[in-house]
């Protein structure tokens, strides 16, 4: 495996629909789109409805041809079969075989990517195992639940052992404690130097997860970075003390905005000369400081900041 | 792509056939004809259900003449036995290719559906690969309904009728043949429209065009093949109608002839069994394929001299019997009445009508006494335009007496082609007997295959290039 080229990259890719005759018009679902994904990580791809997430993804996967620009799997062009048997998809709104067994359908995308009898013979009790179904895998999919097809869905993106899988909302369907479990699974690729690629809405499974997260808007993207990166401090600070004194808040005076307090301690918005002027006034008052947490906003706050200011942007 | 890929798209689709409710449907009614046959047996004896009820026992003559012998009766149920079986085939065969073209068209627009599409086409496996397996699979529908059909009722017949005839599983790649091109068209409209509903509809409105338009071309074909032959001046014709000839000839070189299967399957059978033919006479359109059962035909001996002489030793020993055919010009129509006239007065006896081919003639059959010795006399007079043909047999009283005497004689004038001259045969063809593989372009075996081939190619190239441009 070369890991120094980047599992996904993507440079200048644009994919026009509906164009006229002569190449004019049409709806721009990604615009000039330029992105670099490095082995190993996992990695979120985030934006609202209609921001060309899906066409990407698509793109990546030779499902929709780019109008222009280029997109390069593991070092190859995204339409290179050989290198799609290296990359594992979970697509939004799946639908499989209904005719197939669970252990049928593993056997048939196993065959289909490669995958020769022997290590078929390994691998599909395996998954099963990994994704909670061995029970169910004799029954036909057109009996399985939401949840169950899902469960499916991620088995049969891992059967073949992937350097790369894309998962679109790879938790829709699942009860909380089949979250947890992709959870798990996401983490135990991530250790085994599998690039994960997810498409989500839900930013909280995204923001646990992932290391690294972009943001699209109107087929561009708008945002690029960790996690941290994309989560800034709001102000905050959470302090942590040894014994919280009754006259707290009178201690404080009027210093800061937005004063909560709790069984541990308090919480208050703080400018940095604030936040020093508060340790020297809990100091002097001799109240022992356990700890001072810098508050973040989660990545749903940051993300509705972000949308709404690109599309206020872009309406001016 | 490798054999692994193969034989995953291929065990795919055997397992999306046999999940398939409408298969499952049509494979029991497939069986109903083999299990007809099986409870039913046909024999010499009458028509028997589950071998203990006799029905019909007079089925064969009908009870309106005096039963033949055992080897004519044999005969008359192969002929009937083969009526049976071809109109119960002709049934299933349009039955088939409608139901089954309901029951797949279903297989390319499911694949493309959206959810579906993502999963499949974002594997390692070309969209001709998939395309192409999705085709496979509807071939391999109709190929199992068809093995089902036909192994039942050449089974059923055998084991219960004691008739085993194995050219009937011709009528296999025959059905198949003749589906493969609908099939091609089903999914060209199943990737165009990529709706199941529309893709059947579709199909099913072109197989009565199609088959109209082969249809008319083949009456066309027949009528111009019937005036060129006849020397016949060419009737006006307006100009719609002659361009409407073209059409139909145009069409009938680019569109499907699914409809050929059956001719297809007739004309490999008969170029299979062909035996080179004891005898044959364009002129008449006599053709003789095999000398009378222990006869030996005299070299020398010529139709229009002598007559052509067959001639053998009785098996136990003594007189000769002699089979001797002669063609002689008279020059007038009705010559036949006028000899046949003649001879019932000179012989005292009187004739019967006869067909020998397909011509009407008239059989005498009296004793003669030559010395001390009784003959037996057969003769045969057809009339073919301007020649009479004289078929003579002459034997020894122990030839006679033989058991086996009368089936020979039937077995061997029956047995012949006589077709009239080259005119009258024209006048009489129909495209099923004018089919055949060195036979002119519109009649042609080897151009109808090739340019349904090309069609079939066609539209999977259509239905790929389509394919190839979705964006999903």
């Amino acid at each position: 495996m070369d890991r120094s080229t980047p599992a996904v990259s993507v440079r200048g890719l644009s994919k026009v629909y509906g164009r006229g005759l002569f190449g004019g018009g049409g709806f721009r679902a990604v615009d000039e789109l330029t992105l670099e994904v490095g082995r190993g990580q996992v990695f979120g791809l985030l934006g609202p409805n209609g921001a060309g997430k899906t066409t990407l993804v698509k793109m990546l996967l030779g499902l929709a041809r780019p109008t222009s620009g280029e997109a390069r799997l593991l070092g190859a062009p995204v339409g290179d079969a050989l290198v799609r048997r290296k990359v594992g998809y979970l697509p939004e709104g799946h639908r499989f075989p209904p005719y197939l067994t669970g252990v049928q359908m593993l056997r048939l995308f196993g065959e289909m990517c490669g995958c020769e009898r022997d290590k078929l013979e390994r691998r599909v009790p395996e998954v099963l195992e990994l994704v909670g179904m061995r029970d169910a895998a004799k029954r036909k999919l057109r009996e399985f639940s939401k949840g169950m097809t899902q469960r499916m869905g991620l088995a049969q993106a891992l059967i073949h052992e992937p350097e790369l899988i894309i998962l679109d909302e790879p938790t829709d369907g699942v009860d909380p404690v089949g979250r947890a479990a992709v959870r798990q699974i996401v983490q135990s690729l991530k250790e085994r130097g599998v690039t994960v690629f997810i498409n989500s809405h839900l930013l909280q499974e995204v923001e646990l997860i992932c290391d690294r997260v972009v943001v699209m808007v109107k087929g561009k993207l708008v945002r690029e970075g960790a996690i941290e990166e994309l989560t800034p401090r709001n102000g905050r600070y959470r302090f942590e003390l040894a014994s919280v004194p009754p006259n707290l808040r009178v201690l404080l005076g009027d210093l800061g905005a937005g004063f909560e307090a709790h069984e541990r301690g308090f919480e208050v918005q703080l400018s940095d000369a604030e936040l020093d002027q508060c340790v020297d006034l809990l100091r002097a008052a001799g109240v022992s400081i356990r700890g001072i947490l810098a508050r973040r906003l989660n990545l749903e706050q940051a993300f509705i900041q972000l949308v709404k200011a690109q599309q206020q942007g872009g309406a001016k | 792509m490798n054999a692994a890929i193969v034989r995953a798209l291929l065990r795919d689709a055997y397992y999306q056939v046999v999940d398939n409710l409408g298969f499952r449907i049509l494979l029991v009614l497939f069986l109903l004809p083999g299990l007809f046959f099986l409870l039913v047996s046909f024999r010499t004896d009458g028509i028997w259900v589950v071998g203990t009820w006799q029905l019909y026992p007079d089925w064969l003559t009908n009870g309106r003449t005096t039963p033949p012998n055992t080897a004519a009766l044999e005969q008359l149920l192969e002929m009937q036995l083969d009526n049976i079986v071809d109109n119960v085939l002709g049934v299933f065969d349009l039955f088939a290719s409608v139901f089954a073209i309901a029951a797949v068209s279903f297989f390319v627009p499911q694949m493309l559906e959206r959810g579906g599409a993502d999963v499949v086409f974002s594997k390692p496996v070309s969209r001709w690969a998939l395309y192409l397996s999705r085709y496979v699979a509807g071939l391999a529908f109709v190929s199992l309904l068809a093995v089902v059909l036909i192994g039942g009722v050449v089974s059923g017949l055998w084991l219960a009728s004691g008739y085993f005839q194995p050219r009937l599983l011709w009528v296999v790649p025959a059905l198949v043949y003749g589906f493969a091109s609908l099939h091609a068209i089903s999914c060209l409209f199943g990737v165009l429209t990529r709706s199941s509903i529309a893709a059947i509809l579709l199909t099913v409105v072109f197989m009565p065009i199609n088959y109209g338009l082969h249809k008319a071309f083949e009456k066309n074909a027949v009528e111009q093949h019937v005036a060129e032959a006849s020397d016949k001046p060419a009737e006006p014709t307006t100009a719609a109608s002659a361009v409407f000839a073209v059409v139909l000839d145009v069409y009938h070189l680019i569109g499907p002839k699914n409809g050929d299967g059956a001719r297809i399957a007739k004309a490999l059978r008969e170029r299979l069994d062909y035996v080179e033919p004891e005898f044959v006479d364009d002129e008449l359109g006599l053709t003789i394929d095999a000398s009378p059962e222990g006869f030996q035909r005299e070299p020398r001996s010529a139709l229009r001299q002598e007559g052509l002489t067959w001639l053998a030793p009785h098996p136990a020993g003594g007189g000769e019997a002699t089979w001797r055919i002669k063609a002689e010009s008279v020059e007038r129509a009705g010559e036949l009445s006028a000899v046949s006239k003649a001879l019932r007065k000179e012989l005292g006896v009187d004739s019967k009508p006869t067909i020998i081919g397909e011509i009407t003639g008239r059989r005498f059959e009296w004793t003669e006494q030559r010395g001390q010795e009784s003959r037996l006399r057969r003769r045969w007079l057809v009339q073919v335009n301007d020649e009479l043909l004289t078929v003579d047999y002459d034997a020894e009283a122990a030839w006679a007496a033989r058991e086996d005497s009368e089936r020979m004689a039937r077995a061997f004038t029956g047995a012949w082609r006589l077709e009239g001259d080259a005119k009258r045969r024209a006048r009489t063809a129909s495209y099923d007997d004018l089919f055949a593989w060195d036979a002119s372009w519109r009649f042609n075996a080897v151009l109808s295959i090739l340019t349904t081939l090309l069609f079939i190619a066609l539209m999977l190239a259509l239905g790929w290039w389509k394919l190839s441009r979705i964006d999903f």
